[in-house]
């Protein structure tokens, strides 16, 4: 059992994570996906609001605004 | 051999599509649209070894997915064979990332170029990229290039030339459509050629985030970036205003006056002339440069990247009322003007997000409102004209956010926005992207001045005025005027047919309200009775004038640097004392209220009619005009319980 593992929204900011789970509808998981956002990837979490569930994440060069609500659950673990 | 070539020009957003195709096109970059729908379409036509070759930029897309309508309208587009070549414009420091849209079009089978982006920092920072290997694996020209520079140009045209000439056409990189395919070959392909460095250093985009979005610092300094905005708007184009003001009414009148002699022409056609179309169109003309400076400082915060930040700043309000962060971006570009806002909110995946965005859009003053304020601040508020004005944006807002509660709650209730959109580095903006900006918004303002404001002015001049020699009181628009007028009583402005009048032609253009009040005042802009001016002492006087503007602009923005109320020099204009006698300043302010709050032009409404049909156009007139006269009325009867 993974207990590391949370909604990428809980993790504090300039923390590195890999993406474990992505729950979502088809489209928006393909939409994620031609932008870099897929399981499995390492990313860095540069802000984070859990306030209005809104989170900035990094990979590579690119920063993506991300709003994780009931259409748009990540979980991730910290590396 | 073809006269013309077509090539279309495709990457993801922020990848440097809009700098490489202002180089090469230069200043002869068009604004149109796609047919049958409303997306943005920039082209250009350009020369080059004796052929035509036609530029098409085509949206930012991270894939060809048909996901969004973007997506879809790529697509079409690259299916078809309307175009010759396909240029990938990919983000050096991103590669990876690109490559899966770059896969994509490699599919397609099409003659492709790629051009590598940004290759001057790539290589700075340490990494490597093997180009010439990716070229013959994929059986494209790949061209590092850096798209701000000239070089990008003759690179760019030359392996158009070559691969036209041998007639290229790529190899594929999947067999198969599915995403893991996909990632899996783009990494094989780039793990042999691809050498990131390790070496992994803080950009400077990620030092100025923890400032720009920190959840206090980051909103004082989006207030503060705000005022100075339009602080420095109103400082710098003061100068300007004055001269165009001054070349309309003394070099253009003594110009025409000089050829009616010469001609003897009858006295109607002159009075057309001075009091229709130099007078109208010449006060609405010194409102260019307030808007070419607004526009620049807008492109700026454009250019940077700054306003894509702008959505996570403002989302926690935004999410206060229902509506996501992004949202704030179509409210943004209808600073400037109505219209793209309203294009703009074609970004927002809801649609009821979309339709509410477009309703409170009216109450974001855009652009051509702004000449009403000034004139009617100048008149009535001199020693306050800025604040005058702010406070009317606020008064716009608050009703903006009003709306929004109101239509979230009850009539458009939608789903919270899922959010996803990629920060750009910041960059410094490139000259010609943002002169280019600036230069075809201003364009489009001269345009319609050229049209629907002079067919609106001459319209007025000729209600006013014919039959020739009537008084304005007894002329058929005064006499239309006045039937109409008991309407706009209770709002304290209605007792002068001359301010009913200036509404009508607003409908058509805000612009046109300044040029119709010039027309039913019948203003006869006084002279200058200078000894002997000649054609050459006129044009050595503005000449000498533009530099002196030139100078007082440059002051005006430098000592403006020091937060302070507004400094609007105080200017008399010819509508000084004919305003004086119809207005006060209660009726005046609910006159600006009320033009304030009304829908902007015939552009919007023909914009949201594209969009959203003519029921939701005739709901967004209902609540927009049905607002502005509520509120032009609680304005001008509390004000008139207090004592103002």
């Amino acid at each position: 059992m993974n207990l590391s593992v949370y909604p990428i929204t809980q993790f504090h900011a300039q923390t590195q994570i890999v993406i474990c789970k992505i729950e979502c509808a088809a489209s928006i998981k393909e939409k994620l996906a031609s932008i870099g956002i897929e399981e499995g990837v390492r990313v860095e979490i540069l802000q984070c609001s859990e306030k209005n569930s809104l989170v900035i994440v990094k990979r590579d060069n690119r920063r993506i605004i991300l709003r994780c609500n009931k259409n748009l659950l990540i979980l991730g673990k910290q590396i | 051999m073809k006269k013309v070539y077509t090539i279309a020009i495709v990457g993801n957003p922020n990848v440097g599509k809009t700098a490489l195709i202002n180089t090469l096109a230069g200043s002869h970059l068009k604004i149109g649209n796609w047919p049958g729908v409303t997306v943005e379409k920039k082209e250009a036509l350009l020369f080059h070894e004796g052929t035509s070759v036609r530029l098409i930029d085509l949206p930012g897309v991270y894939g060809l997915n048909s996901a969004t309508q973007d997506e879809v309208i790529i697509n079409n587009y690259l299916h078809s064979n309307d175009y010759d070549v396909i240029i990938n414009v990919i983000d050096a420091n991103n590669m990876k990332l690109n490559m899966y849209l770059t896969s994509q079009l490699l599919e397609l089978g099409k003659p492709l170029i790629v051009a590598i982006n940004f290759w001057e920092e790539f290589e700075k920072n340490g990494n490597s990229f093997d180009y010439k290997e990716f070229s013959k694996r994929c059986g494209i020209d790949a061209v590092p290039i850096e798209a701000i520079k000239k070089e990008a140009k003759q690179n760019i045209l030359y392996a158009v030339t070559h691969t036209i000439a041998e007639g290229k056409i790529p190899q594929h990189l999947t067999d198969s459509k599915k995403n893991t395919d996909r990632k899996k070959t783009i990494d094989l392909l780039l793990e042999k050629i691809y050498n990131k460095s390790a070496k992994s250093k803080k950009s400077i985009t990620d030092v100025m985030d923890r400032v720009l979005l920190h959840p206090f610092l980051g909103i004082g300094v989006f207030f503060m970036l705000f005022y100075f905005v339009f602080k420095w708007t109103y400082d710098g184009s003061s100068p300007f205003i004055d001269w165009i003001d001054g070349f309309f009414n003394i070099f253009v009148r003594n110009s025409a006056e000089r050829i009616f002699i010469f001609i003897n022409a009858p006295s109607v056609f002159q009075s057309f002339v001075y009091d229709g179309l130099i007078a109208g169109i010449g006060t609405v003309m010194t409102f260019i440069p307030l808007m070419a400076f607004l526009y620049f400082f807008i492109a700026l915060l454009e250019e940077s990247g700054y306003i894509a930040r702008v959505a996570f700043l403002l989302d926690t309000y935004m999410m206060a009322i229902g509506l996501p962060g992004k949202a704030f971006i179509p409210l943004i570009i209808g600073f400037g003007c109505n219209v793209p806002g309203v294009y703009a909110t074609r970004t927002l995946e809801e649609e009821s997000d979309k339709k509410i965005i477009t309703i409170i859009i009216s109450f974001i003053s855009c652009g051509a409102k702004l000449p009403i304020y000034i004139l009617f601040s100048t008149i009535f508020f001199p020693r306050s004209v800025g604040l005058v004005a702010v406070i009317l944006y606020f008064l716009g807002m608050i009703m903006a956010v009003v709306w929004v509660v109101i239509l979230k709650r009850w009539f458009y209730k939608g789903n919270t926005d899922t959010l996803i959109i990629e920060l750009p580095e910041y960059r410094l903006p490139t000259a010609t992207v943002v002169w280019n900006s600036v230069r075809l918004k201003v364009q489009s303002f001269i345009r319609r001045a050229g049209t629907i404001i002079t067919a609106v002015v001459i319209l007025v001049w000729a209600l006013t005025n014919l039959p020739y020699g009537t008084s304005a009181d007894k002329s058929i628009l005064a006499t239309m005027s006045k039937n109409v007028s008991p309407i706009f009583t209770p709002l304290g402005w209605g007792t002068s047919w001359r301010a009913t009048a200036a509404v009508v032609p607003g409908f058509l253009a805000k612009e046109a309200v300044v040029g119709a009040l010039m027309s039913t005042y019948n203003i006869e802009v006084k002279k200058d009775k200078k000894e002997e001016s000649t054609l050459l002492t006129d044009i050595s006087f503005q000449a000498i004038s533009l530099k002196d503007a030139c100078i007082q602009s440059g002051k005006a923005i430098v000592s403006g640097i020091i937060p302070g109320v507004f400094d609007v020099k105080i200017r008399d204009t010819p509508l000084t004392s004919s305003l004086n006698k119809d207005f006060t300043p209660l009726t005046a302010f609910s006159f600006m209220v009320f033009n304030l709050l009304l829908m902007s032009c015939t552009a919007v409404m023909g914009a949201v009619r594209q969009e959203f049909g003519t029921k939701f156009l005739l709901t967004t007139l209902c609540i927009t005009g049905g607002t502005a006269y509520l509120v032009s009325l609680f304005v001008f009867q509390f004000g008139r319980l207090v004592g103002f």
